[in-house]
């Protein structure tokens, strides 16, 4: 086993490299995205911590046999969580079922963060708590919530989210409008009734 | 250490998993270039077509059939090859996409950029006679196709209306000959200054279309006559009726055009 500590000072590009040579490597690239991803996957699948984590195994494993197709034109983090996000939606897919919800705490981190956008309305950052937020983000459609999450959750920027859900950048801005947009509707309906 | 890491790890070196080798990932990029590439190029010989088609319309034929300029454009409009444009382009698009940076551009402007392409790339084969050729080819090979052809001749086919098509089997002058028609009835064509548009070979065999008034079943009086099809090797110019030879053109069988 390789000693840890000198993967530290090492760049993601660098264990790449390194990993390619020496699997032993891969463990710094684990270390270093296990919990990021394990945040990410559940942020954007509503998934339990354990369903999670059986989805980031699968995604390692790719990650680990697709190395070589890292050619650093793009930033590490954002080709691995490119990855993560292909294997939690298609993972999502195959059980057809959404979980209940995410954590309350992740949604007040949503809510204070999406509050603090300037582009975000106001009656949402006045009169939203948690919980209907909690619910209204369960309700948006999955290409909605993931650009919400990885904006305002995962402090991605615009060309990020791009190579990210591999879509190019007009519609990412796109899409994020819309999906605030959408999130202050179901908040609203949510305040009707 | 991180026991999680280590055991995702030890997972990896237990299932033997390798890393996929460099070049597979750059083969499918070139493979999927190649198939862009090769869809546009098939896109731009439906172009030639489409072009081929529309120059060799008579477009100011419409009146003699009692049709809006609007219904006979719709008519004749080569439907076929424009919607073969239309999927070589998208599936382009479904090619570029699998590139490894196929998700920059949006997906419209891959399109449009493709059918851009496929048209300057069409004109160039319209222009070594491609378009003809493959049109042709189709005409005798699929049966949909074949439908096309009849149209063109069913519009030549109307001599009440004003518009009779055929073989010129019998030539003693401009204003004085006999053709066999599409469905094989012989035509006296008389006339007075009967005008010959564009490069006609006036003699025995030549494909005429002639524009003029019906007289009876037998006789018809020209006003003017085209060929029945654009049989340059290089139209110059055309004003939606009128197709002329280039100067040193050619014409079929390698004779020579005359100004």
């Amino acid at each position: 086993m390789i000693n840890v500590e000198n993967c530290e000072t090492k760049t993601d590009n660098e264990l790449v490299n390194l990993s390619l040579e020496n699997e032993d490597y891969f463990y710094c690239i684990i270390s270093r995205y296990e919990g990021l991803l394990t945040h990410y996957i559940q942020r954007i699948s509503l998934s339990s911590k354990e369903d999670a984590e059986d989805i980031l195994q699968e995604v390692f494993m790719s990650v680990y046999q697709n190395l070589n197709e890292f050619d650093g034109s793009l930033k590490f983090s954002s080709w691995i969580y490119r990855i993560a996000h292909n294997k939690t939606i298609s993972a999502w897919r195959k059980l057809k079922s959404r979980p209940k919800s995410i954590s309350t705490d992740e949604n007040v981190d949503l809510f204070n963060i999406i509050a603090s956008d300037e582009n975000i309305l106001k009656d949402l950052e006045k009169k939203c708590d948690a919980k209907k937020l909690s619910k209204a983000l369960n309700k948006l459609d999955e290409k909605y919530r993931e650009v919400l999450v990885l904006k305002f959750l995962e402090d991605k920027d615009y060309k990020e989210i791009s190579d990210i859900l591999k879509k190019p950048l007009g519609t990412i801005a796109t899409l994020l409008n819309r999906a605030k947009i959408k999130l202050r509707k179901e908040v609203e309906k949510m305040e009707i009734n | 250490m991180n026991e999680k890491a280590k055991e995702i790890l030890k997972s990896i070196k237990d299932s033997k998993v390798k890393p996929i080798s460099k070049w597979k990932f750059i083969f499918k990029d070139y493979l999927m270039w190649g198939f862009f590439t090769l869809t546009t190029l098939v896109g731009a010989l439906a172009t030639s077509v489409i072009i081929f088609i529309v120059k060799d319309n008579d477009w100011d034929i419409y009146k003699y059939l009692e049709k809006s300029f609007l219904g006979y454009f719709l008519i004749l409009m080569p439907y076929f090859w424009i919607i073969i444009l239309f999927i070589l382009a998208y599936v382009a698009y479904l090619n570029y996409k699998q590139t490894r940076k196929g998700y920059l551009l949006n997906p419209y402007w891959v399109i449009l950029g493709s059918i851009f392409i496929s048209v300057i790339l069409g004109w160039i084969l319209f222009d070594l006679k491609i378009g003809r050729q493959l049109d042709q080819m189709c005409a005798k090979n699929i049966p949909y196709y074949q439908g096309m052809e009849l149209q063109k001749k069913n519009l030549w086919s109307n001599p009440e209306k004003g518009l009779l098509a055929g073989e010129i089997i019998d030539f003693k002058d401009e204003d004085n000959f006999v053709i066999k028609d599409l469905n094989n009835q012989n035509w006296n064509i008389i006339g007075d200054g009967v005008a010959w548009k564009n490069e006609i070979n006036k003699e025995i065999g030549e494909e005429v279309k002639i524009i003029g008034v019906y007289e009876s079943k037998d006789k018809f009086k020209a006003k003017e006559v085209r060929p029945w099809s654009c049989h340059c090797q290089k139209c110059a110019q055309s004003d939606g009726n009128n197709h002329k030879c280039s100067t040193g053109g050619k014409l079929e069988g390698g004779k020579n055009c005359s100004k």
